[in-house]
Formats: C-alpha cells, sequence, structure tokens
C-alpha cells in the first residue's frame, strides 16, 4: 500500500501487488544488473522506488540491501563485493562523488535515480564518473503506475535526452503537440476502494512523443512538485497556509534545488504574517510535509480575478531570489 | 583590519543562509536542535555546504564525523580551524 497526497486534497492509497513489484523489480534489474549482488538504497521503503528497486529488488535477486539515509547520516559500508547498484534520490547526489571515488575500480557499478528530477549538478557527475564499469539510468514512474520509462545517462547526456518505455508499457498519448504523459501497464496500481487497477493512467507529466517507444519530458501538467522524492502540490500547500493564517495574499513558487532537485519558496503579500507564523503553521499539516527555502515578504502580490495568488507573478516578483540555481 | 575569528565567520555565513538567529545562538547549544525547529532535515547539509564554500574546504561525509563536528557552533570552529590547518600544511609541504 503506497500513499499520496492527491490533487483534491484528500490522500489516496494505492494497492499494487506483490507479483506487480516482482515484475517491476525482474524487468529493471535484468536488463541493467543482472549480476546485481548488493543494493545500497538511499530511497525510502515507504516509497514506492525504494520497496519496489530496494526491498523487492534484493529479495528477487538474492542481493544484499543496505538501506541508507543521507538526511541521517546513516551511511553505507564500502566492504561488499561483486555488482552494486546504488538507488539515489535528489540528495544522493551531494554523496556520490565520494561514494564513486571509493568504488569506481573496485566493482561494476549501476547508479539509478528516480523519485524526482535530477538535482543541478547531477549531470557533473555523470561526466565525471561513467564509463563501461559505472553506468547511470534514471527511471521515470509515479506511484500510481511504478516505472513507466528509463534512460542512460553518459558523459554526452543533457537534460532534455529522450525517455524509452519499458518493455510492458504502451503509450497512449497521441503523437503532435505536447500532451499529458498516459500509458498502458500490466503494473498500474489499484487504488484503494476500487475492484481492480484502471488498464491505464494519465500522469502528471507533459511530454512530447518522438515515436511510439519514445518521449521527451517537458514538465509537469499541474503545481506539483517532488521535494528529495516527497510529492507536494505547491496549489494545495498554498491553499492550506493561506487558510491556517487567514492570508489570502501568500503563494508557494516552485525552484529548483541542488540538494533537494526541487523545492519552493513562500511570499507573502500580507506585512502583518510574519515568517515565524508561516513556520508554526507547519505544524498543523502532515508530519514531513516539505519545508520552504525561503520565505520572502513582497510589496504587492498580484491576485487572479478568483482572488487566487498567481504563481507565476510571484515567480516574477521575486525572480532576483528564486532564479538563481542552488 | 583584523580577520574576524573563525566562529564569526561562521556565524556571519550561516546567517546569510538561515536568518540572523544564528548571531545569538550560543555556541555550544545544540544547532540540530535550532534546525529542527524551524528547518527541513537537509538543511543540516546546506549547513556544511556553506561552511565547505565560505572556508575552501572540503568535507568528506563517509570519514569525517559531521553528526559531531557540526552538532555546535562550537565544535564547527574547531573541526574549520583543523581543516584549514591542514590545508596550509599540504601547501607548504607541496
Amino acid at each position: 500500500m503506497f500513499h499520496t497526497s492527491g490533487s483534491s486534497g484528500a490522500p489516496r492509497q494505492w494497492l499494487r501487488s506483490r507479483a506487480q513489484m516482482e515484475q517491476e523489480a525482474r524487468l529493471i534489474y535484468q536488463r541493467w544488473a543482472p549480476e546485481v549482488s548488493e543494493i545500497i538504497s538511499f530511497a525510502p521503503v515507504s516509497h514506492s522506488y525504494g520497496q519496489i528497486l530496494g526491498e523487492t529488488g534484493a529479495r528477487v535477486n538474492g542481493a544484499a540491501l543496505q538501506l541508507c539515509s543521507f538526511e541521517q547520516q546513516q551511511l553505507p559500508t564500502l566492504a561488499g563485493q561483486g555488482q552494486c547498484v546504488i538507488l539515489a534520490i535528489a540528495s544522493t547526489w551531494k554523496l556520490l562523488p565520494a561514494l564513486l571515488k571509493r568504488l569506481a575500480g573496485q566493482r561494476p557499478l549501476l547508479v539509478m535515480h528516480s523519485a524526482s528530477m535530477l538535482p543541478p549538478g547531477a549531470l557533473a557527475v555523470v561526466q565525471q564518473f561513467a564509463d563501461a564499469q559505472v553506468r547511470f539510468i534514471e527511471v521515470l514512474g509515479s506511484t500510481e503506475t511504478g516505472a513507466i520509462a528509463v534512460r542512460e545517462l553518459d558523459a554526452s547526456s543533457t537534460p532534455e535526452q529522450p525517455w524509452t518505455l519499458l518493455d510492458d508499457v504502451q503509450l497512449l498519448t497521441p503523437a503532435g503537440q505536447p500532451a499529458p504523459l498516459e500509458i498502458a501497464s500490466p503494473r498500474i496500481a489499484c487504488e484503494q476502494g476500487q475492484a481492480c487497477a484502471a488498464p491505464s493512467h494519465c500522469c502528471d507529466d507533459l511530454v512530447q512523443v518522438l515515436d511510439p517507444r519514445r518521449v521527451q519530458w517537458l514538465g509537469r501538467v499541474s503545481s506539483l512538485i517532488k521535494v528529495n522524492g516527497v510529492r507536494l502540490d505547491l496549489a494545495r500547500l498554498g491553499a492550506e497556509l493561506g487558510t491556517l493564517l487567514g492570508c489570502a495574499s501568500l503563494a508557494c513558487v516552485p525552484l529548483r534545488d541542488g540538494l533537494r532537485g526541487e523545492a519552493y519558496t513562500i511570499v507573502l503579500g500580507d506585512s502583518s504574517v510574519s515568517s515565524g507564523a508561516v513556520l508554526a503553521a507547519f505544524s498543523h499539516l502532515p508530519p514531513g510535509t516539505p519545508r520552504p527555502l525561503h520565505i520572502h515578504h513582497v510589496d504587492h502580490l498580484p491576485l487572479s480575478a478568483t482572488g487566487k495568488p498567481q504563481a507565476w507573478a510571484a515567480a516574477s516578483t521575486v525572480k532576483e531570489y528564486t532564479d538563481v540555481i542552488r | 583590519m583584523n580577520t574576524p575569528s573563525i566562529e564569526l565567520q561562521i556565524r556571519q555565513t550561516l546567517a546569510q543562509l538561515l536568518g540572523p538567529e544564528v548571531l545569538g545562538i550560543d555556541s555550544q547549544a545544540s544547532f540540530r536542535d535550532f534546525l529542527g525547529e524551524r528547518f527541513d532535515s537537509l538543511m543540516a547539509v546546506e549547513v556544511i555546504t556553506a561552511v565547505e564554500d565560505r572556508f575552501s574546504i572540503e568535507v568528506d561525509y563517509l570519514s569525517d564525523d559531521v553528526r559531531f563536528w557540526f552538532e555546535t557552533l562550537d565544535k564547527m570552529q574547531r573541526f574549520v580551524a583543523q581543516k584549514v590547518e591542514d590545508q596550509l600544511t599540504l601547501q607548504a609541504a607541496e
């Protein structure tokens, strides 16, 4: 059972069968790391990525599993032998150079990244270490669908590099104009309360179809971001904070972050609401709700015709702060 | 002109990242507690990165005990002083 926040506000629960998880783990490991003997996972097992490619992946491959957390300074021991897979989330890339310096040349390595956009600086790490014995792949997926597509990163990779669908995934998005990614797959999760899983799913991702097996990822359709792998709907968060603080002039503005992949800043157009009050309001939100990187007060936060803060306007208002790649 | 102490430089650097409250924290107080009340779990890493950048030193997360050395401002300044000294020794030997 995996949880998502749900775009409408109510948490949603998704059931994924053991067979589905094992199928996904086999699909990816047989293609990319058939000889894996150890998995070093920085992805929490409470998330589908860490559960499927970490715990389930170790079980179906008979591999050892080290569960690590950079945030908690739970770091791996490096005494293993044989092919090693490192499951990375955004923050792991800060630690990867130190890990790869010690492991490269000692054993074959595969670094997998998923659960969020690559953080700025990740491709520089790829360029420094990628070779025949140190490979990097990025997995595109979601809690609802499981893994959808993969791309291998190498020294010549760019952020625009296309994604190739996994063998059991069928692309339903029409060719032509950019459109939401829609797929059919036998690994789509069953939403709790439903008799069975839907045959297809329309994702939050906006893509350009290149051919029946390849897409280019252009961005997200909704106001969803993934802060170091944790999904966060900024429109919903802004509305909740606004209600808690009695402040209509508040917006959550996304930004790229070197450590978290994606993050956000809060912009307030009401000088009577202090930064401390905003942070205190997080105690009323679900535990683990990602905190903002900054809280900025501005003289005027433009509102839409319906009285909602316009995030795009806020983004340009605080451009001098938020346009910096951190 | 006198060079500010390492501790003051750390406070000034972290104040830019975390706000002016850092200037008044007791040097023996738990920095982790200060962060935990205000920021997310990755801000501790941001702190280390900011200190690295300020003093042009490199923290090795796998061999430096960052949980210990970045627990208080006092420990941070001792850690930085040692790293800077090691760096100067290495440069002199080259």
